[in-house]
């Protein structure tokens, strides 16, 4: 057994690992955050996307080591438990959430293009959210979603 | 009429628990003594299993039980439209397709459980498998069950084979159809566990909670009383999760262990062992006048159903009644049929045997329109259907306008002017399908899916809980139907909680299927309010001495009319109520009164550019007009047509589930792509008809299937189109493309005649 140390969603954290551990099951079974999903455990589907110091990772394929000493958010770090996060209220406004199985790693997505890139193209916004797979919405409202939160 | 809610856009307030995270799917829910489950499955694809030897697995530290056939209290079957499917494949049985289960393992933790997995030896005696359908009926062929056609259709009418002799041209084709996956996000999950009243309850896929709870209760031998299934939010279903996965298996494992248990499926088990969409041929003879005019349409079928029946009876039937398309044809002969194979197994696929019959017939009428030197858009406006029209089969009518011509002109008008290629080597091409889409109404005696049962109650404090049995899979139904009860009670959306989909708290509705829980439960949940606030006004004209008829509901304030001054709260005249033995809740079995299917019009336009040296295909547009009778939830129903028209697409274009000899060849999401954001169409437009149903909740008509049928002939007549190719199998993947392109001249012809001569129906049964 390992500790690992991290900052997760604004907090720090300990946690007994086995160094063979993934970060997805560390999150899900125990850290109890369940807002991080599995599609498929090969990284196809990125539905168990997280951000790992300002990058996106496919959380079922990375170990949890990876994290060691750095900060990580997930879907439960983004709003104050008051108000939803601004991509947040945009993706329920803008009908961008269907089964909603894909949304929390889509809405991480967003958020690290938009951390980044304010002004994101079209053609930017698509490839920042093309490892995540929606079967559900055809991404055409989640797109819009996204390109309503950039300020003129 | 001004309203409320209905037909304005409203969030769902589930969709505020996925942005959050909050939202709760099958494998969420975690106990502290729970389980972990996993399935011993068959790599043989047909083979008599000769022995089964798990005691090395049940020795192994960890392993609390390990269940075979023999465990299992009941009958060891199920199935949804007929009882072929074995619970855990027993010895002296045979698997009919890999990944059968034959033993499932509960252990302290997935990796003892899969340890365990193993340790379990089964010996088989290989038998010859049957993996062509085309050969299914042959004597000498492979035998998968003792009857080898699991249903027949057809449907006759005029005499076709005089109207071809009369025909000024007639037209041969086959269309053959690649098998879909439905790649839900969600792979299939649940647990299963006994409450404090002994019962076992299940929180596990499906589409309808009480055909898990009658399935489970049958292989347990334990009444239906002492099961509860409830079906928490999926993620994603299109039709797959209806059918037995993970439930009887977790739910016989808690039976023996009286624990807890959780079974998740991986990625690969979940392509392995879910439904697909049926793969098969439709056979086209279409004769016409030489202005166009179409006198006669010829349709054999065949549908390959895989190993086990599962939804092909309902699925042969919905896409022989698809065969004919929104067409008036005065002679028809329909013929089809499912057959047995040792292939994965074929399901319910948004659509239901009707988009496979959509593309079909819409390649069909292409071509014909290029044989005659018809336009192709003339050719669907002279032929489709008028008001008043008898369709082409024994299962709609149409009793209310006729609204194709609506929608063609208004993917038309989307689509604009045809675009000009960006470069060198590439061709534009434009497409256009129409169809007639079903949607149940709850009506005999063409479904069976009987009626939906709602309750709606007025709680004390003045909120509203509605109570149905169908599913949230993401199409939106819970908050239109909390949209529905906001509206008749006049009060604010958050005054509103819709609990779908448990066996133990809400009223039978019928399945989540056949685009019909926004028709069946929206009137049930119309009228069970409209019932409730009239039993509440008897109370309400006693304390204001006024006839009930002017009573005034008021977001939560009740009053006199002309008197709000002396509104009394809603909570109140609840309490008041209750006290004097109103009863508040209100409880409707809603059975439509139609002795048919609904139906529904749509259109798609696509246009694509080909990239003459790869055979690289770019959607440049795709516009699709849908006549959805009413909008309840507009950006609902929007977000369902982008969906179900990108879903399309990606048939169309990329997807294929290969099977060879029986054995599927994708086993994750990287050999089996489906359209991620980047290969969506450049330019989308969505078009809306809104021609009232008489019948429907607020003149609203289903919509979830009706997305999925027509963008994939679009996009595929649209390749035609732009290279001249002739797409007789799909999808139109760059390497597709680009061979047929390069056998375009010994390509020409296209038509195919019948592959094997199956025209003369031994039994039907429609």
């Amino acid at each position: 057994m390992t500790v690992l140390k991290m900052k997760l969603n604004g907090k720090q954290v300990e946690v007994e690992i086995k160094p063979s551990d993934l970060l997805l099951n560390v999150l899900r079974d125990k850290l109890g955050l369940m807002g991080t999903k599995e599609g498929c455990g090969e990284g196809d589907c990125g539905a168990c996307t997280v951000i790992l110091d300002g990058e996106t990772v496919t959380s079922c394929i990375t170990p949890a080591l990876k994290a060691m000493g750095k900060e990580v958010i997930t879907i439960e770090g983004l709003s104050d438990g008051k108000e939803l996060h601004p991509i947040q209220k945009a993706f329920v406004e803008y009908g961008a959430i269907q089964c909603g199985y894909c949304t929390p790693a889509m809405i991480l997505s967003a958020k690290a293009l938009l951390d980044k890139n304010p002004t994101p193209t079209r053609e930017e916004i698509k490839t920042a959210i093309s490892g995540n797979l929606c079967r559900c919405g055809g991404y055409e409202y989640i797109i819009a979603a996204i390109q309503s939160l950039i300020k003129p | 009429m001004e309203t409320r809610y209905i037909g304005k856009n409203v969030d769902r307030p589930d969709a505020i628990d996925s942005a959050t995270g909050k939202l709760m799917f099958c494998a969420e829910k975690r106990f502290p003594d729970m389980l972990y489950a996993k399935t011993f499955r068959s790599t043989q694809t047909h083979a008599e299993v000769l022995e089964i030897d798990v005691s090395k697995a049940a020795q192994l530290e960890g392993v609390v039980a390990v269940a075979t056939a023999e465990d299992l209290p009941g009958v060891n079957i199920h199935g949804i439209h007929a009882l072929d499917q074995p619970v855990l494949v027993p010895v002296g049985g045979k698997v009919r397709l890999p990944g059968e289960p034959i033993a499932v393992v509960a252990a302290e933790s997935i990796e003892i459980a899969e340890k365990a997995l193993e340790l379990i030896e089964v010996k088989y005696k290989p038998l010859e498998v049957l993996s062509d359908p085309e050969l299914a009926c042959l004597e000498s062929s492979p035998q998968v069950h003792d009857k080898r056609i699991v249903r027949e259709y057809e449907y006759s009418i005029g005499d076709v084979e005089r109207a071809f002799s009369e025909a000024d041209v007639v037209l041969e084709y086959t269309q053959h159809l690649s098998r879909q996956e439905h790649a839900y996000i969600e792979t299939e999950a649940g647990i299963s566990f006994y409450d404090s009243d002994g019962i076992l309850t299940l929180f596990a896929p499906a589409q309808e909670p009480f055909n898990t709870r009658q399935q489970v209760a049958r292989a347990l031998a334990i009444p239906e009383s002492k099961v509860r299934a409830k079906v928490p939010n999926l993620g994603g279903s299109f039709g797959g999760k209806q059918s037995m996965t993970v439930q009887i298996h977790t739910a016989l494992l808690t039976y023996m262990t009286k624990r807890p248990v959780q079974m998740i499926w991986t990625r690969e088990e979940s392509m392995l062992f879910s439904t697909k969409r049926h793969p098969g041929r439709f056979y086209y003879k279409i004769g016409a006048t030489k202005e166009g005019m179409i006198t006669s349409m010829l349709v054999d079928f065949l549908l390959d159903a895989g190993a086990y029946a599962d939804q092909t009876p309902g699925v042969v039937v919905s896409a022989g009644a698809t065969a004919i398309g929104p067409y008036f044809v005065p002679n028809i002969k329909v013929y089809g049929k499912g057959v047995y194979t040792n292939n994965p197994i074929s399901g319910a696929f948004r659509g239901y045997g009707g988009p496979q019959a959509t593309i079909s017939v819409e390649r069909a009428i292409d071509l014909l329109a290029d044989k005659l030197g018809i336009d192709r858009v003339e050719i669907r406006r002279k032929n489709g259907l008028k008001t008043g029209d008898k369709p082409g089969n024994a299962v709609m009518v149409l009793d209310s306008r006729v609204t194709l011509n609506d929608t063609i002109e208004q993917a038309l008008a989307m689509a604009g002017p045809k675009p000009m290629p960006s470069g060198k080597n590439k061709k534009v091409g434009r497409g256009i399908a129409c169809c007639m889409p079903q949607f149940d109404v709850s009506a005999k005696p063409y479904n069976g899916l009987t009626g939906a049962g709602a309750e709606v109650e007025l709680l004390v404090d003045g909120s509203v809980q509605v109570r149905t049995g169908v599913v949230e899979m993401g199409s939106g139904i819970k908050v239109a139907l909390a949209m529905i009860a906001a509206e008749e009670l006049v009060l604010d959306m958050n005054k509103v909680d819709v609990v779908l989909s448990d066996s133990m708290l809400t009223p039978k509705a019928g399945p989540t299927v056949a685009s019909r829980a926004m028709y069946c439960c929206g009137n049930a949940v119309k009228a069970a309010a409209i019932q409730l606030k009239d039993r509440v006004n008897i109370k309400a004209a006693e304390i204001f001495q006024v006839p009930k008829d002017l009573i005034i509901w008021d977001n939560g304030k009740v009053y006199a009319q002309g008197k709000e001054d002396q509104a009394m709260k809603l909570s109140e005249l609840a309490r008041l109520c209750y006290v004097s033995g109103t009863n508040l809740v209100s409880s409707i079995f809603f059975v439509g009164t139609h002795a048919h299917l609904g139906h529904s019009f749509c259109t798609a336009v696509a246009d694509v550019e080909v990239d003459e040296e790869t055979g690289e295909v770019e959607v440049l547009f795709l516009g699709t007009s849908h006549d959805v009778g009413k909008m309840i939830n507009p950006i609902g129903v929007k977000s369902q047509i982008l969906g179900g028209g990108v879903q399309g697409m990606g048939w169309a274009l990329m997807e294929d589930m290969k099977s060879e000899n029986g054995q599927i060849i994708p086993k994750n999401l990287h050999e089996y792509p489906i359209p991620t954001a980047n290969d969506i169409p450049k330019r989308t437009e969505i078009g809306i008809i809104e021609d009232p149903y008489p019948t429907g909740p607020y003149g609203a008509k289903g919509i979830g299937e009706h997305t999925n049928y027509t963008s994939t002939p679009a996009i595929l007549n649209a390749i035609a189109d732009a290279v001249q190719i002739s797409l007789d199998k799909f999808p139109a993947t760059p390497e597709t493309v680009w061979r047929a392109m390069k056998n375009r001249q010994s390509d020409a012809k296209p038509l195919a005649t019948c592959p094997s001569s199956v025209l003369e129906p031994s039994t039907v049964t429609v």
